[in-house]
This record gives C-alpha cells, sequence and structure tokens, in this order.
C-alpha cells in the first residue's frame, strides 16, 4: 500500500502538480506514523500508509493559510498534495464546504482504509508478549481479516484487530474517501448505522451523567490539545483561549463585545466543562468524527461520547451530515420553514 | 451535587435568567405589566434585538453566573421582526438543548418560547411553568461560580 502512495506522489511533485504533499513518514520510536511536510520527489519515497497512520491530515491545512508571504514574493497558486483515510476525507469535504479552500486547490490522494491502530495499545500489547522494542525500526503492518499483523525481521505476530484497532474504527461508516483525485485501495464494507457506543450513557439520568462528566471534565488539564488537533477548529482568535484582556481608554464596545471571555483560565471543574460545552456547541453540525480529540487527550476524557451524541442528534433531528460532498452547507446557518419545534413552550 | 435541598425547596426563590427578543417577547413581557397581570417576580429579563442575538454560551455564562434556571424567548416562527432570525435560533437552541442533557444538566432548568408580543398571558403562563420547573429542581449549584446579584 505504501509503494503505490509513494507512487502517486513522488509523481506529482516530480511534475510539479502540488506544491507540497501532506502525509505520514515513520515515526522514531518504529511504531508511530508522523504526519510531515514532502517537498521533493525523493523524500516522498519515506512515506507510509498502513495501520499505524492515524492522524488526520486535515489538520495540517490550515496551516497554509497561516504562512505569511516574504515581500515580494508571489504566491504558490498550485493545489496541497493530501493524503486522506475515509475519515480525513470528510474533513477535506468540510473545508470546501466551508469555502477555506476550493476543490481546486486540494489534490487529494485517498486510500481506503480497514482501520487504524492505537498505537500505545499496540504498544502495551506487544510488551506484554515480551517481543524485543528494539526490533520495531524494521516494523511493518497490515491488516488482514480479523489480525493485525506486524512483521519485523522475517518473523510475523499477529494480534486480534478487536484488541488493538482504534475504537472509531469499529463504528466506521465512511472507510472509503467521499472525495479524491486519486485512490489506493479497494472498496472496504462500512460498518453498520449504529451507535452502540451510546447506549450505555443515554441510559443513565441526568444526574448520573452529570456525575460521570464531573468525574471525567475534572481531570482535564485545558492543555487545549483537542482544539489544536480538530481539523474543524481553525479561527484565529479562540474565544475559549484568552487570558489576559487588553482593555483600554481606547478599546471600543465592539472590541470588549468580540472579546467576551466564556470561560476563564482557572483549572476548576466550572471552567472545563464551560469549555467542552463551547468546543462541543461549536462543532455541531460540522464536526465529521474523526475522533482525533479523544485521541490527543493526554488525560483520556472520551470525548468522542460527546462528538457521537452531537452526531446522533444532528442527524436524526435535521437529517443533515457535514463532509459528505463538497456542496457548501452548513447546519446552523440555513433553515427551513418546517423544522422540529421540540421543547418550545 | 444537591440531593439534600428537600427543606431548602419550601422557601426557594430561584433566579431565573430570561432573554427576550425586543420586537415580540419583551413587548409581551410589557403587555403582562400593563394589563396588571401577576407573575413572579424571578425572573431577570435581558433585552436582545433578536433571539438570534443569543449565543448559547450566553446560557453557559448565565448558568456559570449563578442562574438557577435560563429561560430565551422571541418571536413565533414567521414573525421575526428580521425575517428570518427565529428560525435560526430553533436550529441552535433545540441541539444545545439537546447537549445540556447530554452532560447531566437537568432539562427543566433551560427553556425556550415563543411569546409574540399580543400575549400577555402567555408570558405570564410561561414564566410560571418555568419557575415550577426550576423549583423543583432546586438551587443550580452544579456550573456556579459566583454570586448573581
Amino acid at each position: 500500500m505504501s509503494d503505490q502512495l509513494r507512487k502517486i506522489a513522488s509523481a506529482l511533485l516530480a511534475e510539479g502538480k502540488v506544491k507540497y504533499f501532506l502525509g505520514n513518514v515513520r515515526g522514531a520510536d518504529g511504531f508511530a506514523a508522523r504526519p510531515t511536510t514532502i517537498r521533493t520527489a525523493e523524500e516522498a519515497n519515506e512515506l507510509i500508509w498502513d495501520p499505524s497512520c492515524v492522524n488526520n491530515m486535515a489538520s495540517y491545512l490550515h496551516e497554509d493559510k497561516k504562512r505569511i508571504l516574504k515581500r515580494g514574493e508571489q504566491p504558490d497558486t498550485r493545489p496541497i498534495g493530501i493524503f486522506v483515510k475515509g475519515c480525513d476525507s470528510r474533513s477535506v469535504a468540510l473545508h470546501i464546504q466551508e469555502h477555506i479552500f476550493e476543490r481546486e486547490q486540494i489534490h487529494i490522494v485517498g486510500a481506503t482504509c480497514e482501520g487504524v491502530v492505537d498505537v500505545p495499545k499496540l504498544k502495551e500489547a506487544w510488551v506484554e508478549r515480551g517481543l524485543p522494542v528494539a526490533a520495531t525500526k524494521t516494523l511493518q503492518l497490515s491488516i488482514e481479516g480479523n489480525e493485525v499483523i506486524t512483521s519485523f525481521d522475517g518473523k510475523q505476530e499477529k494480534f486480534a484487530k478487536d484488541d488493538v484497532i482504534m475504537q472509531r474504527c469499529k463504528v466506521c461508516r465512511y472507510p472509503n474517501p467521499v472525495i479524491h483525485d486519486d485512490l489506493i485501495g479497494e472498496q472496504v464494507e462500512p460498518k453498520p448505522d449504529t451507535y452502540p457506543d451510546l447506549e450505555e450513557m443515554e441510559a443513565m439520568s441526568p444526574k448520573e451523567r452529570w456525575a460521570f462528566w464531573t468525574e471525567q471534565f475534572s481531570a482535564c488539564v485545558r492543555c487545549l490539545a483537542c482544539r489544536n488537533v480538530c481539523p474543524a477548529c481553525y479561527c484565529r482568535e479562540c474565544s475559549v483561549q484568552r487570558s489576559n484582556p487588553a482593555f483600554g481608554p481606547r478599546t471600543t464596545p465592539t472590541e470588549k463585545m468580540a472579546k467576551a471571555q466564556f470561560s476563564n483560565k482557572t483549572p476548576t471543574m466550572e471552567d472545563n466543562f464551560n469549555f467542552h460545552m463551547s468546543r462541543m456547541y461549536h462543532m455541531t453540525g460540522r464536526c465529521t468524527n474523526c475522533g482525533e480529540c479523544d485521541r490527543v487527550c493526554p488525560v483520556g476524557i472520551p470525548l468522542r461520547l460527546l462528538t457521537r451524541k452531537m452526531d446522533k442528534d444532528v442527524r436524526e433531528t435535521y437529517d443533515h451530515e457535514s463532509g459528505l460532498d463538497t456542496e457548501p452547507r452548513n447546519l446552523l446557518a440555513e433553515y427551513r420553514d418546517d423544522d422540529p419545534e421540540g421543547g418550545f413552550l | 451535587m444537591t440531593d439534600n435541598n428537600d427543606n431548602k425547596n419550601e422557601n426557594f426563590e430561584p433566579k431565573i435568567i430570561a432573554f427576550l427578543c425586543n420586537w415580540c417577547s419583551y413587548a409581551g413581557a410589557d403587555l403582562a405589566g400593563s394589563a396588571r397581570i401577576q407573575y413572579p417576580t424571578n425572573v431577570k429579563i435581558i433585552k436582545v434585538m433578536c433571539s438570534s442575538r443569543i449565543n448559547p454560551l450566553f446560557v453557559l455564562r448565565a448558568f456559570r453566573k449563578g442562574a438557577d434556571g435560563v429561560l430565551v424567548s422571541g418571536c413565533h416562527p414567521g414573525d421575526c421582526h428580521y425575517l428570518t432570525g427565529n428560525f435560526f435560533t430553533r436550529r441552535r437552541l433545540i441541539l444545545f438543548k439537546k447537549q445540556l442533557e447530554w452532560v447531566g444538566i437537568d432539562p427543566g432548568r433551560f427553556h425556550m418560547s415563543w411569546v409574540s408580543a399580543s400575549e400577555g398571558q402567555g408570558w405570564a403562563d410561561v414564566v410560571n411553568k418555568v419557575i415550577d420547573d426550576v423549583k423543583e429542581l432546586g438551587p443550580q449549584d452544579e456550573m456556579r461560580r459566583g454570586d448573581l446579584q
């Protein structure tokens, strides 16, 4: 699978069809994939596509917008090359839906995906079996049927797929890229359209849920990793971030309003709660459920319980799903006269 | 968490923040006043130009400042002074309410309503309903950080 990707990416770079290519290379520990920017055809031979490529590369598209040109420098108008899995392709489609990029500005190399491994879990299983960590420098991963096969130095080790793949892959409904210019791999059967992961929480009473989330959110250190990794979070000024109000005599009411402080920096339970609610609300109807926030959380807050529920609500109430095509759509910026009225007195 | 407020409930006077749109709900509340319709004074009204001005984060902010309940009220759908404002409000708030429920804020703490300028009695009814709900739930201690004056 890596070979096809390398071939496509190096051809694109050699012909100058893309200005750079966003993809994964093998990380220093030998297990994880490291997201990187590839600028030359030679470098493209280091690209990998195997079940360790968990990163959603769409998050790195924003960096292009942040770059400031040098004086006299002409902007490079060629498209950006990007490698996407099924879930990531929805995030890229969301960017196009929200007019952050035009369709022609991104060259999408899509790959069908049977699931990616939870790297910490795999490492744990690896160590449990007493396998040498040094051997992982030549590690190769692949998924066949219900097994994750790892091979190194000509030896093979098999792990049960359900034990080591990401939770999000077990309920993935979009294993095939929704938009792509090049496609790697054969079509994969999507998982059924159910929400088994929410059943436990749905059965709880509000008080029990509050107790559950209190415990979870009290661990939050507000590192903002969930926000930084999120492909749908690209505001330059974030409503939850500012900690230093620079109000002077010349600050206009408009400016003060724009900087309204919705959550303080204090890491108290209430503010953590506020932060996560703000984040959840801002993602309403935009979140593509790529599950990156859940993966990067250093204290293991199950953020996917929030985003999955949101996804379910939005689909049930408005039959809306973001990032499925490139038509401009935004749930909260449009309406129908016959929208449901539930809950209004 | 407050499980022990059974004895407090009798004398508990909730503080409820109501966000009203300038053209319908506020005028409705005004009408209730001029028609001398009696309703409890627990509601503190904040007037906004349109219900779609209300960022759901305002609601969180109100809870954080110590409100026991929040009410958002606007024009009936189709009657918006700005033609389409309340259609957007409707989508936002319905989803926001579900999110509040999901993290464990009781749905009785957050209410939404449509009150037109001619519905003085309707406004009083809404207020009574909200106050009843919030009184049943008792003081809101989950998110309180400050004390609402």
